[in-house]
């Protein structure tokens, strides 16, 4: 008699069972198999782009974002900056950055003493993703999703960050911002305000 | 950086240098950033610092944690 396997339950013959079965049995397995499998393609996190950059003052990542996602997970880590610097990202098309209607909140404590350090801004020209300084290295990263940028709607973006104070001192945020533009954006930029940045960014899709 | 320094931009996997009109916009719009940027966080920090004084002489009336939160 068929039993399953223990973890997805798929059927496979057991030693009792006729050898005359043996192809019915096989075919029952693929199949099993092959849903499962198809299942796996259409979940989950795809990596799209890794973009790595060293010693520019901005990094635009273009035409990641298209129909085929709604929602895409960004994964920023800087490993250096040459100057006390804010890392803002702005929406793109075209070549062209989009400096309107950006909205933020960061509520954030610093490492050393849990001291507030939020960050919330109304109506700027861009997201601020991290701050660094330019003393010290490898410590900054912002890890987020960023929700329906291709589609012409507004874009969100929920995240977290680790970041430092341009004094050195570790910091934490995590929030939520938008992009009140009802424009469909493939692309994005990171625009150090001042000096040069050196690092990676990924970009995921989530399937739909 | 040096106004002389050189200003490279990172388009996908090309490193490119910045000049005439295109370098002049690209700093042009940094400072653009970075004003609205200090402006908005001059007033948030404003804010807080007056949010933190009214506290502090609420306290200083006698008020507990309580009953400043409850007001």
């Amino acid at each position: 008699m068929a039993t399953t396997t223990p973890n997805y339950g798929w059927p496979v013959p057991t030693s009792t069972d006729y050898v005359k079965d043996g192809a019915t049995a096989i075919e029952a397995l693929g199949d099993a198999i092959d849903a499962t499998v198809f299942g796996l393609g259409s979940t989950g996190l795809t990596l799209i782009n890794t973009t790595t950059f060293s010693a520019v003052a901005s990094q635009a990542v273009n035409n990641v974002f298209s129909a085929t996602y709604d929602d895409y997970r960004i994964m920023l880590d800087i490993t250096t900056g040459t100057s006390d610097a804010i890392v803002y990202m702005k929406m793109r098309t075209g070549g062209i950055d989009n400096s309107l209607l950006y909205y933020y909140a960061f509520p954030g404590f610093t490492s050393a003493n849990a001291a507030n350090n939020s960050n919330s801004f109304n109506v700027i020209t861009g997201w601020d993703l991290i701050e660094i300084d330019s003393a010290t290295s490898d410590l900054y990263s912002f890890n987020g999703d960023i929700m329906k940028p291709f589609l012409a709607k507004p874009t969100k973006l929920i995240g977290q960050k680790a970041s430092t104070t341009p004094t050195g001192t570790p910091y934490a945020q995590s929030g939520s911002a938008v992009h009140n533009v009802s424009t469909s954006f493939p692309s994005f930029n990171l625009i150090a305000s001042a000096g040069n940045i050196s690092g990676t960014v990924k970009v995921y899709g989530y399937r739909k | 950086m040096a106004t002389t320094e050189k200003v490279y931009i990172g388009i996908d996997n090309e490193r490119v240098e910045l000049t005439g009109a295109d370098l002049t916009a690209f700093k042009a719009q940094r400072a653009l950033d970075k004003a609205a940027h200090d402006a908005l966080k001059a007033e948030a920090d404003a804010k807080a610092a007056a949010r933190e004084s009214a506290l502090a002489k609420l306290a200083d009336l006698g008020l507990t944690e309580a009953e400043i939160a409850a007001l």
